[in-house]
C-alpha cells in the first residue's frame, strides 16, 4: 500500500504544480465536492485566503457565497452523467465582489478507486468580456440608426452591412443591398475609383474626405463625401472596407453659390473705376486690391499679402493710421469727400483728392476682422470747386476790401449777396424792401425804385444816386451802378452792383454848381444892361451914321455870343456831374428844325441853308435841348467853311428812328482830329484861332443826343468838308439793336 | 407919380400899345440898381407908370398900396426870394389877377414860371424889342 500511497502523494503534488501555475482560476474537489485543492488565480479573482478553502465544502466558500443553484446543477447532477461539462455559464452575485459571470469546464479525473475519483473545475470570469459584447451591441444600434450612411463591404466590394443612413441616402434597402455590389451605387463615370479604394483599403489605409459622387436608386446623383477605413479580423486580417457618406449635396450647392458670389464680387471688385482694397486683421494686411488703387498707391502690383502702412507710409504720416484704427476699433465707417491725399507715386510725390469710405468688414461671427477701401479720383472736380471757393473767397475779401457796398440780385432783383460793409454802413443787415426802404432817404425812394424797375425791364445799366442813410442816422449820397450778367444765351441771371460813397464829391459839386450858379448869374447882370444899351444905341443913332450903327450891332452880338458861352459853361458843368435837366415832351420836329433853321438863316444870311427831307409826327425829347444840337452844327457847319455859299441838312426817317445830318463843304477835319472833336473843350488845332468855340459846343451836344438815347457822329474829309450826324429815337426810348 | 424924366425922347419909339399906357403901372422887383434904372427907363419911355422896390418881402402890401396893372418879378431878390414872392401873389385872392412876369438871368426861369403859375417871364439879358412885346402883351 506503500506504493499506492506514494503513487498517490505523487500524483497531487503533480497537479497540485500544475494548478499553482495556471493564471485560470482553478479547483480541484474531492468526490464529496470538498477542496483538495484552490490554485493562486482563484484565491486572488475570487478574494479568498488558502486558510479558508482548503477541505472546504465548495458551496460553503466565502460565507455560503458559493452555494449557486446553478452550480450545485453542475456539479451534482450533470457532471456525474456527462463526466465532462464545457463553457457551462453561470452568472451570479457574490457579496463580497459583485456580479460575476464565470464559464465553467470540469471534468471527472478518474482514479484507481472510484471513490477517490477528483473534480477539475476550471472557473473562467468571463464578466468583463460580456460587456464588451454589450458594447458592441450598443455600437451595432448607433451604427444603425446613425444619420450617416455606413456601409460595409468585402474587399470584392460586396455590401455586407448597410444601415438606415445609407437607406435614407441612397433609397434602398438594407435586403436590396446586403451581398450585392457596391458598385450598384456608383456612377459609370466614376466606376474607377472602385479598384483604387479597394487598393488602398488593403495597404491597410484610410481614406478620410473623399468627395464624389453617387448614384441613389431614383438615378439622382449625390454629392457625398467619404470616409473609407479597413476592416480587421481579429487576426489583423483586412477583410473589408467600413464606409461612412456623408451627402454633401447642399454643400456644395451652397459652396458653389459662395463661390459665385465671390467670383461676382471678384469683378465687381476688379473691373471697377473705383479703386478697392481689402485689408485683413489689426495689422491691416492688403488682401485684394485692384487695378485702380494699385495705380493710385503707385507701389507696384507686388502688395498683396504686405501691411498696409508698411507700403504706404506717407499715409500714416498723414494722420491715417489712427483713423483706420478708428473703423476697426469702433466699426463706423469713415467718409472723406475732397480730401487732399500725398502719395510717394512711385518715388513722385503727388497730391490728389479723392472721395473715399472706409468701411470694416465683419467676419462670421459678426467681429470685425478688417478694413474695406472705396476710393475715386475726384482731383479735377475739387480742383474746380477749390478754385471757385477761392474767387468765391477773393470776390469776398475783395467786396470787404474796397470801400464800395457790393451787391448781387437775382434776375427779378431780389438780394442774394450783399458785401459786409453794407452792414458795417448801414447798420442794418441787407434784406427785403422793408430794410431798403429803411436807409434811403425819404425824397429818393421813388425815384431810384423807377430807375431800378426800368433797368430790370430793360436790361439796361442801372445808374443813379441816392443817399443812404449810415449807422449814426446821417444820409450820405451814393452813386449806384450796377450791370446785370447774362448768360450764354444772353439771359440776365443776376445783378451786380455797387454803392459809392459821393457824398464829399456830391457836397463840392453842390458848391460848385451854386458858385457857378452865382457866377454866371452875376456875369449875366451886366450882360443885360450891356445888351440894351447897346441896342437902344443902335436905334438912336440915326440911318446916316451907319458905320457906326454897324459896331453897335456888332458890340450886340458879341453880348449875345458871351451870354451863350456864359450858358454853355453852365451846362458844361452840369453835364459834368449829370445834372442836365431835360423836360421830355412830345413835339412836331419837323417844325421845330423849320423854325431853328430859319433863326439861323437870319443871324447868318451869308450862307443858305438847304433843308431836304422830312419827319412825320412828334417825337419825345427836350426840344430846347434838340433844337440847341440843331443850333450848334448848324453855326459850325457855317463857321467851318467860310468860302461856301450852302449848307445841308436833312432829315430822314425810318420806323421809329429819325436821323438828321448836317452838311458843309467847308475844310473838313483831319483824321487823327476826329475822334478827339466830341471831348469837352477840344478845338480843332490847326484851326483853333480862326473857328473858336467848336469843341463846348459839340462835347454839349453829344451829351444831349446820348441822353436821348441816339447817336451823333461825323464823317469829314480834310478840304472837303464834315458831315455831322445824329439818330433819335421817336419814342425816347432805348431800342435794342 | 406921373410921368418921369426920360433919357430918350418918347418920339423914337413906335408906340407898344393902344391903350394909354399912362393909366398903367408896372411895379418892377428888381435888386440890381443899373437894371432896374434900364428898365424904369425902357417902361417910362413906353409911358407906362414904374413903380420899383429892390426888396419883395412886403409884396401884398406893396400890391395892395401901388395896385399895379403888372408886375415884374426879378427871381435873385432879397428877402424871400422872388419864387416865393411870386407864389405869395398868385396864392393871395387879393392879388392873384395881377399878371407877374418873372425876370432873370436863371436858365431854369421857364420851369419857375410854370411852377409858380406866374404868367411869364423875360429872361436877362434880353432883346428890347421882346421886353417891349411881352411886357405890353400882358399888361
Amino acid at each position: 500500500m506503500t506504493d499506492l500511497n506514494e503513487q498517490i502523494a505523487e500524483s497531487k503534488s503533480f497537479s497540485e504544480a500544475v494548478i499553482a501555475n495556471i493564471r485560470q482560476p482553478l479547483l480541484v474537489l474531492d468526490k464529496s465536492l470538498h477542496i483538495v485543492s484552490a490554485n493562486h488565480a482563484f484565491h486572488q479573482v475570487f478574494n479568498l485566503k488558502t486558510t479558508e478553502t482548503e477541505g472546504a465544502l465548495i458551496y460553503n466558500l466565502g460565507n455560503k457565497q458559493w452555494n449557486i443553484p446553478s452550480l450545485r446543477k453542475l456539479l451534482e447532477e450533470i457532471l456525474p452523467k456527462r463526466k465532462k461539462i464545457t463553457d457551462y455559464e453561470v452568472k451570479h452575485r457574490f457579496p463580497d465582489i459583485g456580479e460575476r459571470t464565470m464559464l465553467l469546464n470540469a471534468q471527472e479525473i478518474i482514479r484507481h478507486s472510484e471513490s477517490q475519483n477528483l473534480i477539475l473545475l476550471s472557473i473562467e470570469d468571463v464578466t468583463d468580456a460580456n460587456k464588451a459584447d454589450e458594447g458592441n451591441a450598443t455600437l451595432a444600434t448607433i451604427v444603425q440608426s446613425s444619420e450617416y450612411a455606413i456601409i460595409s463591404k468585402t474587399l470584392k466590394g460586396i455590401v455586407t452591412s448597410w444601415n438606415l443612413g445609407a437607406e435614407k441616402l441612397f433609397g434602398y434597402t438594407r435586403a436590396e443591398m446586403i451581398g450585392q455590389s457596391i458598385l450598384k451605387i456608383i456612377p459609370p463615370d466614376r466606376i474607377n475609383e472602385e479598384p483604387e479604394i479597394i487598393r488602398k483599403i488593403q495597404e491597410g489605409e484610410t481614406i478620410a474626405h473623399f468627395d464624389t459622387q453617387r448614384v441613389a436608386k431614383d438615378g439622382r446623383l449625390i454629392d457625398i463625401s467619404l470616409t473609407i477605413s479597413p476592416i480587421k479580423d481579429n487576426n489583423a486580417q483586412i477583410t473589408g472596407a467600413l464606409k461612412i457618406a456623408r451627402d454633401i449635396t447642399d454643400q456644395i450647392e451652397s459652396r458653389k453659390k459662395i463661390e459665385a458670389s465671390e467670383k461676382r464680387m471678384h469683378n465687381l471688385i476688379y473691373s471697377s473705376p473705383s479703386a478697392m482694397a481689402i485689408l485683413d486683421g489689426e495689422d491691416l494686411v492688403i488682401t485684394t486690391a485692384n487695378e485702380t488703387i494699385i495705380n493710385i498707391w503707385g507701389k507696384g502690383k507686388d502688395v498683396i499679402g504686405k501691411k498696409y502702412f508698411d507700403v504706404l507710409p506717407e499715409l500714416a504720416d498723414q494722420g491715417y493710421r489712427e483713423i483706420f484704427t478708428g473703423v476697426y476699433k469702433t466699426g463706423v465707417p469713415h467718409n472723406a469727400i475732397e480730401m487732399p491725399v500725398r502719395f510717394l507715386h512711385n518715388g513722385e510725390p503727388t497730391l490728389n483728392y479723392y472721395n473715399f469710405i472706409l468701411y470694416p468688414q465683419y467676419n462670421m461671427n459678426n467681429e470685425i476682422d478688417g478694413i474695406g477701401i472705396i476710393a475715386t479720383d475726384v482731383t479735377a472736380q475739387a480742383l474746380v470747386n477749390k478754385s471757385i471757393k477761392e474767387s468765391e473767397e477773393r470776390f469776398r475779401s475783395l467786396t470787404q476790401t474796397i470801400p464800395q457796398l457790393i451787391w448781387v440780385t437775382d434776375a427779378q432783383g431780389n438780394a442774394e449777396f450783399a458785401s459786409s460793409r453794407w452792414k458795417e454802413y448801414s447798420g442794418v443787415e441787407p434784406g427785403g424792401e422793408k430794410e431798403w426802404e429803411e436807409i434811403v432817404h425819404p425824397d429818393d425812394y421813388a425815384g431810384i425804385n423807377e430807375s431800378w424797375m426800368k433797368s430790370l425791364a430793360t436790361a439796361n445799366v442801372y445808374k443813379s444816386e441816392v443817399r443812404l442813410k449810415n449807422r449814426a442816422g446821417d444820409y450820405r449820397w451814393h452813386s449806384v451802378v450796377a450791370e446785370p450778367v447774362l448768360d450764354s444765351e444772353n439771359k440776365i441771371i443776376k445783378w451786380v452792383g455797387a454803392f459809392t460813397d459821393i457824398n464829399d464829391q456830391k457836397l463840392k459839386d453842390e458848391k460848385k454848381d451854386e458858385f457857378m450858379g452865382i457866377a454866371s448869374h452875376e456875369m449875366k447882370t451886366p450882360l443885360t444892361t450891356a445888351k440894351a444899351y447897346l441896342q437902344m444905341l443902335e436905334l438912336t443913332l440915326s440911318d446916316t451914321a451907319e458905320e457906326a450903327k454897324m459896331f453897335a450891332l456888332k458890340a450886340s452880338q458879341s453880348v449875345d455870343r458871351l451870354n451863350e458861352l456864359i450858358g454853355e459853361l453852365l451846362d458844361v458843368s452840369k453835364i459834368q456831374f449829370g445834372k442836365l435837366n431835360y423836360s421830355m415832351t412830345t413835339f412836331n420836329f419837323n417844325e421845330m428844325i423849320v423854325g431853328t433853321v430859319e433863326n439861323i438863316q437870319l443871324t447868318s444870311p451869308e450862307s443858305i441853308i438847304i433843308k431836304t427831307g422830312k419827319v412825320n409826327g412828334a417825337v419825345m425829347g427836350d426840344k430846347n435841348r434838340l433844337q440847341q444840337v440843331v443850333i450848334n452844327l448848324l453855326s459850325n457847319a457855317i463857321k467851318y467853311s467860310p468860302h461856301s455859299e450852302s449848307v445841308f441838312i436833312t432829315l430822314a426817317q425810318e420806323k421809329d428812328r429819325i436821323t438828321v445830318a448836317v452838311k458843309d463843304t467847308g475844310i473838313g477835319i483831319a483824321e487823327q482830329s476826329l475822334h478827339k472833336i466830341f471831348e469837352k473843350y477840344h478845338r480843332v488845332e490847326e484851326h483853333a484861332v480862326q473857328f473858336q468855340g467848336m469843341g463846348v459846343g459839340l462835347f454839349i451836344s453829344y451829351e444831349i443826343i446820348e441822353r436821348h438815347h441816339g447817336k451823333l457822329w461825323v464823317e469829314s474829309e480834310v478840304g472837303k468838308g464834315s458831315t455831322f450826324y445824329f439818330t433819335l429815337p421817336v419814342n425816347g426810348v432805348q431800342q435794342s439793336e | 407919380m406921373g410921368k418921369n424924366k426920360v433919357l430918350l425922347s418918347v418920339e423914337e419909339f413906335p408906340a407898344a400899345g393902344v391903350k394909354s399906357k399912362a393909366d398903367k403901372c408896372v411895379l418892377i422887383y428888381e435888386d440890381n440898381l443899373e437894371i432896374l434904372f434900364l428898365c424904369k427907363m425902357l417902361l417910362t419911355r413906353d409911358q407906362y407908370r414904374v413903380e420899383t422896390r429892390t426888396r419883395c418881402d412886403n409884396v401884398i402890401d406893396d400890391i395892395a398900396l401901388i395896385k399895379p396893372d403888372l408886375i415884374l418879378m426879378d427871381l435873385w431878390i432879397p428877402e424871400i426870394g422872388g419864387e416865393k414872392a411870386v407864389v405869395l401873389i398868385k396864392e393871395n385872392p387879393a392879388t392873384q389877377h395881377v399878371p407877374v412876369l418873372l425876370f432873370s438871368a436863371n436858365d431854369k426861369i421857364e420851369e419857375i414860371c410854370k411852377k409858380t403859375n406866374a404868367n411869364g417871364y423875360i429872361a436877362k439879358p434880353f432883346d428890347v424889342h421882346t421886353f417891349n412885346e411881352t411886357i405890353a402883351r400882358n399888361i
